[in-house]
Parts: C-alpha cells; sequence; structure tokens
C-alpha cells in the first residue's frame, strides 16, 4: 500500500510546480510596475513594498483557485485513484499538501513584502515607533496579533478547501447516480449554500481583519480564537462527510 | 490456487439505469482472456468496478482481497492519464508511478519502452494518440501484479505496432499473472486468447475457453461471439 509520506509526495509536485510559475508571473508584473514607474518619475523608497502589497492580494487569490483546482483533480481522475491507498489517508494527504503549498506560497509573499520593508525601513522605522508608542503596543502584542491573523487565515483556507471538496463530491456523487431533474435540484440547493457560505465567511473574514488593522485594538484579537476553533472543527466534519462520499459514492471520470 | 477475480451479484446503476446486473465472473490465475461486447455493452464499466472507479454493489476480489484499497494494489489498469498536465515529461509520469506503486519495475518498464520506442524525455501533449497508447501499455504492464486490465489497449497505434504488442504480450505477462484485455479487433486477438468473457445483455452472457469453442463449435473465437448476436443463444 502506498503510505501516507508517498502520497504527499506525489501531491506535492504538482502544486509546487503551480505555485512557482505563479510566483514567476508575479514578480514579472511586479518589474513592469516599477519600471512603470520609473517611466513616469513616481520611482521611491515605498515604491517595492507598495507594488508588491498591490499584487500580494491577487497571488494569495489565484493560487488559492490553482491550489484547490489541482486538488480536486485528485478526487475524480484515475491518475490518482488508482493508487492503493485507504480513502483517508488519500484524502489527508491531498488536504495537508495543499495546506503545505498555501504555506509556502505565504512564505515567498513574506520574503517579497521583507525585500520591500528592508528597502523603505527609514521612512516605515519612524511611523512605525511612532503607531506602537501612541497605542502603547509592544512588540510581543504585535506578534501575537500577526500570529493570531495567519492562524485565521490558513483556518479559512482549510474550511473553504473542505467546503469546496465538499460540494465537488456531493456534484460528482449525485452526477453519477441521480436522474437529471433530481441533479439539477441538488446543484441548485449547492448553489444558493455556497453563495450564502461565501458571503458569511468572507464578511466576517473581513471584518475581524479591518477590526486589528484599522484600530489596532489586540485585546480584541483573543474574540479571534473561538472562531478560528470553530472553523477548524467545521472542516473536520466536512472532511469527514467527504471521505464518507469518497469510499461509497465519487467516481472517477471514465477513461 | 486463489482465482485473480471473483465477481459476485455486481449491478451497477447510472443515473437509475441499469448498466451491469448480477455479474458473476471468476477468472484463474495466469489466463489471458478477451473482455467482448459491442460499444455501450458495459466492457469498460466492468472493469471500473474491479478498480473501484465505480461504485456498484456486489462482492468483488482481486486474488481474494475485496477492500477497494487492497484490489487497487493488486491490479493494474490501463488508464488515460488524465490527472496529468500536458507539459508534464514522461520520465517525471514514470517517477510518479515508480513513487506510488511498490510493484512498478523501473527496468521492465525501460525495457518496454525501447520496445515500443517511446521517448520519455518528450512531453505528454506531443504524444500522438497511438504513442500515448503505448505508454499507457508500458506503465500497466511494468507493473508486477495479479490482474492486468486492458481497456481497448490498441486503439489509435498503427497495424503493424498492433500485431508487435499482441504477438509479444505473453512475454510482459508473469506467469500467474490474468490479463483481461476488451478490444473491437477480435481477429488480431484471438490467437493469444484462452478465453473470451462476453458482455451482452447488460450481464456477463457468455464465458468460455478459447479451445472450447474451437473443439465444441468447429469454429474460432471470432466467429463464435459473432454467432451470439447473430443468432441468439444458439450455442449456450
Amino acid at each position: 500500500m502506498t503510505n501516507f509520506g508517498k502520497l504527499f509526495k506525489v501531491f506535492n509536485r504538482s502544486k509546487f510546480a503551480t505555485v512557482n510559475q505563479l510566483m514567476l508571473i508575479e514578480l514579472a508584473v511586479i518589474a513592469v510596475s516599477l519600471i512603470w514607474n520609473l517611466i513616469w518619475g513616481n520611482l521611491s523608497q515605498m515604491s517595492v513594498l507598495g507594488t508588491v502589497s498591490g499584487w500580494s492580494g491577487l497571488a494569495y487569490l489565484v493560487g488559492f483557485i490553482l491550489i484547490a483546482r489541482r486538488a480536486e483533480n485528485a478526487f475524480t481522475h484515475d491518475t490518482y485513484r488508482l493508487i492503493p491507498a485507504k480513502d483517508t489517508t488519500f484524502y489527508l494527504a491531498n488536504l495537508v499538501s495543499s495546506l503545505v503549498m498555501f504555506l509556502y506560497l505565504i512564505a515567498l509573499q513574506v520574503i517579497l513584502h521583507l525585500v520591500g520593508i528592508g528597502i523603505a525601513w527609514s521612512q516605515i522605522s519612524p511611523e512605525l515607533d511612532g503607531i506602537m508608542r501612541l497605542r502603547d503596543i509592544s512588540s510581543a502584542e504585535l506578534a501575537k496579533g500577526i500570529m493570531l491573523v495567519v492562524l485565521m487565515v490558513l483556518a479559512l483556507f482549510i474550511l473553504a478547501l473542505t467546503t469546496i471538496t465538499l460540494i465537488h463530491l456531493t456534484v460528482s456523487a449525485t452526477n453519477s447516480f441521480l436522474p437529471a431533474a433530481g441533479k439539477r435540484v441538488v446543484d441548485a440547493i449547492l448553489y444558493i449554500v455556497v453563495i450564502v457560505l461565501v458571503v458569511r465567511l468572507v464578511a466576517f473574514f473581513f471584518g475581524q481583519v479591518n477590526q486589528l488593522m484599522t484600530t489596532l485594538n489586540l485585546q480584541g484579537t483573543t474574540n479571534m480564537v473561538l472562531p478560528i476553533i470553530g472553523m477548524l472543527v467545521l472542516a473536520a466534519l466536512e472532511s469527514v462527510l467527504n471521505i464518507f462520499l469518497m469510499k461509497r459514492w465519487v467516481e472517477t471520470v471514465a477513461n | 490456487m486463489t482465482n485473480s477475480l471473483t465477481m459476485q451479484g455486481v449491478t451497477y446503476k447510472r443515473g437509475m439505469k441499469t448498466i451491469l446486473h448480477d455479474v458473476d465472473l471468476t477468472l484463474a490465475p495466469g489466463k489471458i482472456v478477451g473482455l467482448l461486447g459491442t460499444n455501450g455493452a458495459g466492457k469498460t464499466t466492468l472493469m471500473r468496478l474491479i478498480t473501484g472507479s465505480a461504485k456498484g454493489k456486489g462482492a468483488i476480489a482481486v486474488a481474494d482481497h475485496s477492500s477497494e484499497a487492497e484490489r487497487k494494489q493488486h491490479v493494474s489498469f490501463s488508464e488515460q492519464l488524465r490527472g496529468f498536465a500536458g507539459n508534464v515529461k514522461l520520465n517525471r509520469i514514470v517517477a510518479f508511478y515508480e513513487t506510488i506503486y511498490g510493484d512498478f519495475e523501473a527496468e521492465r518498464f525501460a525495457d518496454l519502452a525501447d520496445f515500443l520506442q517511446i521517448d520519455t524525455e518528450l512531453k505528454l501533449a506531443a504524444l500522438s494518440k497511438g504513442m500515448k497508447e503505448k505508454l499507457v501499455i508500458a506503465l500497466t504492464l511494468a507493473r508486477r501484479t495479479d490482474l492486468y486490465l486492458l481497456d481497448e489497449p490498441f486503439s489509435g497505434i498503427d497495424s503493424m505496432s498492433r500485431k508487435k504488442i499482441i504477438n509479444s504480450i505473453i512475454q510482459w505477462k508473469p506467469e500467474n499473472a490474468t490479463m483481461v484485455i476488451s478490444d473491437h479487433y477480435v481477429s488480431e486477438i484471438a490467437p493469444i486468447l484462452d478465453e473470451i468473457v462476453v458482455v451482452k445483455d447488460q450481464t456477463v452472457y457468455a464465458h468460455r475457453q478459447a479451445d472450447e469453442i474451437r473443439e465444441e463449435f468447429h469454429i474460432g473465437v471470432e466467429a463464435y461471439y459473432e454467432s451470439l448476436y447473430e443468432r441468439g443463444n444458439d450455442h449456450d
């Protein structure tokens, strides 16, 4: 039987290549933006940090979509599903590899930001000191706040992935076994559920981040712990359902 | 000796439509079996049920292993590599197989690749349909396992290569392994078949030894197969 480590390795391979391609594109876009600034005479010490921050959000979004696409591909293709492994091992290896690749994407973005901060340090440093003195925030509190936001992002990432998989596997299972009318009803219900879920989760996430970033109210971050645990519990429940669907209902795309 | 395959009371429905029902089939080890039937008869579905790619009802065991994960360990199926992107090099696909299948033999693959003239430096998208089929055959046979399922393995391959592969297939099959080949070119594969299984009327309609057909009916495998459609149930 193929063990977790080997599954993790093959799942990582394709996602790793995808993230690297995305990074190359992002670097090219950043370079073009900086050249554009240079041509128009707007290049300053803050330009790199500003440009990196500007494109970073899009890189996260595209990265998430590409990683999720790769992960979902594995559930319905014989190339992966014929691997002699238990469904639970298969599912967890796929999920963990997606998480690790997203962490890799975060690490690359952090490096880009650090380069930007390094270049603009002489300008940022006094402003940052001022804010921290004004708000009476210690470095430890700031680190704690950043850590909670990262944890929140990761929990949200895991929940988003397990939810996408749940929807994908449900559609796949119903497509195989329900007649056409039944499929349409299930699809319609799923569309409504997805829209409600996405709107609520995104609103919640931005509410939390907004509270932290605009007011730097670090006491408020303790309120983030419970939602993080909640999201992880929900992701675990969805995972149990996903594995059940894989075992009993989900077929691969025919040859 | 353990049977290579046992199927008992297997039924499969898709969209409430019955594709296969009450399939009972036992294959002894060491055989080459032709899986015959018209387009849409359910040959591919039968193979997909064995591998666990399709979910039906009933009991299926490969080399006495009935759980899906264990069955996969003992079956090598000619899957069409749809999980790979077109820009993946063939040697990466070989590395993938080596990583996930403990019974994949790199040396055996190298021999097969040499025999089938496969250039592993090429990208998947650069292969013609025939070359891709050759790659699929090489990857499937490079595993050393109990049951090989080749689903229309020669489609797209030129007639010269097809004959060459068919004539050499025995040399690539481990002695006690069973190989199931579904194909439309019945006349070409007939000489190497030990048995035939005909899928008709949504079930296994006939399962016969090739020698038995020749001795009992004094006709070849192809003629027997065609007679099942022309004259109904005359020979059973």
